[in-house]
């Protein structure tokens, strides 16, 4: 039970890890202070309380398919917050502005929201068991733990870097989790039926085998898939091809308005 | 606006008389899956009714399905699967891993 609540934990926390410490890097860089996304994190947190509490009524919407609806709101949620982030950062608009702020928020709520429910859902389930409980318990802290420290060392690997080649960094990993929140999204509309399903385009599961530790770890970083639906890798191409542009055109524009 | 309507109203019937996709059931109790091994018709869409009898919550999860859904204690789920190639796909309750284990078996009809 502990090594399977670590597992369980750490792969819910590293999604949401990725997010907080790209934002927090970003703070650093700007000099800023972060007291906001302490408070965005605090605000994921209570909402993932509400999902978990009112997810059977959420999953009985829609004739039963009301999780697989909520999920892809909020990847996409997430994926639109990232990718206004692109578009103001790009645009020479930064930090302490308030949109800026508002954007980074949004993302780290939602990306908590969803990811806390699940590990609240599962410690909850065993309150009627304490012998279990102790083990369920200690392997969630050990898998938040590994899971922060994950976070913490991709902070210090960013702030490590000279400013510039830092924030260049946060908009490439701020685009492959992008990217990443779309391919799920397009899963969950799979799942929900609204999105046909077609035989998988490849197989890579001799490769890396989703059973797989590089596979899990890819997994939280970009939604690896070993069997992918035509639909998610054109939606997964699309949602990265589409925050390149942001930037980029967000560029061009800045670099017009200064002549 | 005639031609509209008419084009809403077939849609409409159409819809309507489209097949639902054939629907099983699992039971999960004790922490296991009943039955732990699904034969389903390959080729198919398929709608898989969970139920969970537990008082615990579940997360019904498969890499080769590509699916994964959490399942409140005493509730039940809907998950759409297929059309699946004939083969087995290994699925698992994400939450109580070591019993909840189970696969579906998609096979071509007449076999």
């Amino acid at each position: 039970m502990l090594l399977n609540s670590v597992i369980l934990v750490l792969r819910e926390v590293l999604e949401a890890a990725m997010v907080v410490s790209l934002f927090m890097a970003f703070t650093t860089v700007s000099q800023q202070p972060r007291y906001f996304l302490l408070k965005a994190i605090l605000l994921g947190l209570v909402a993932g309380g509400f999902y978990a509490y009112f997810l059977p009524e959420i999953s009985n919407w829609l004739e039963g398919i009301g999780q697989e609806i909520t999920n892809t709101i909020i990847h996409i949620g997430i994926y639109l917050s990232l990718t206004s982030f692109l578009w103001l950062i790009s645009s020479n608009i930064v930090l302490p502005n308030r949109m800026v702020k508002t954007v980074m928020m949004v993302a780290i709520i939602l990306a908590i929201s969803r990811e806390s429910a699940e590990i609240m859902l599962y410690v909850s389930g065993f309150r009627s068991d304490h012998f279990l409980m102790q083990s369920v318990l200690s392997g969630s802290l050990i898998g938040l733990g590994i899971g922060v420290s994950c976070g913490i060392f991709l902070y210090h690997l960013m702030i490590a870097l000279k400013p510039a080649a830092a924030t260049r960094f946060i908009c490439v990993l701020v685009v492959i989790v992008g990217g990443s929140m779309m391919s799920q999204a397009t899963q969950f509309l799979i799942q929900a039926d609204w999105l046909a399903s077609t035989t998988p385009v490849w197989d890579s599961s001799h490769i890396i085998s989703e059973h797989s530790l590089p596979g899990q770890l890819l997994y939280a970083l970009m939604a690896y898939e070993a069997t992918p639906a035509w639909s998610q890798i054109v939606v997964y191409l699309s949602s990265l091809l589409l925050m390149i542009l942001v930037i980029v055109s967000a560029r061009f524009l800045q670099g017009k308005s200064k002549i | 606006m005639k031609y509209l309507v008419t084009f809403i109203s077939m849609l409409l019937i159409s819809l309507n008389s489209y097949a639902a996709p054939p629907t099983f059931e699992i039971i999960i109790k004790d922490h296991l899956f009943y039955p732990d091994e699904l034969v389903i018709p390959a080729n198919t869409k398929v709608r898989l009714l969970v139920k969970n009898q537990d008082a615990t919550p579940e997360e019904f999860e498969s890499y080769e399905l590509n699916r994964e859904k959490v399942i409140p204690g005493n509730t039940e789920a809907i998950i759409f699967i297929g059309p699946l190639s004939p083969g087995i796909y290994p699925f698992f309750g994400e939450f109580f891993p070591k019993t909840a284990q189970g696969k579906i078996i998609a096979e071509e009809e007449g076999k």
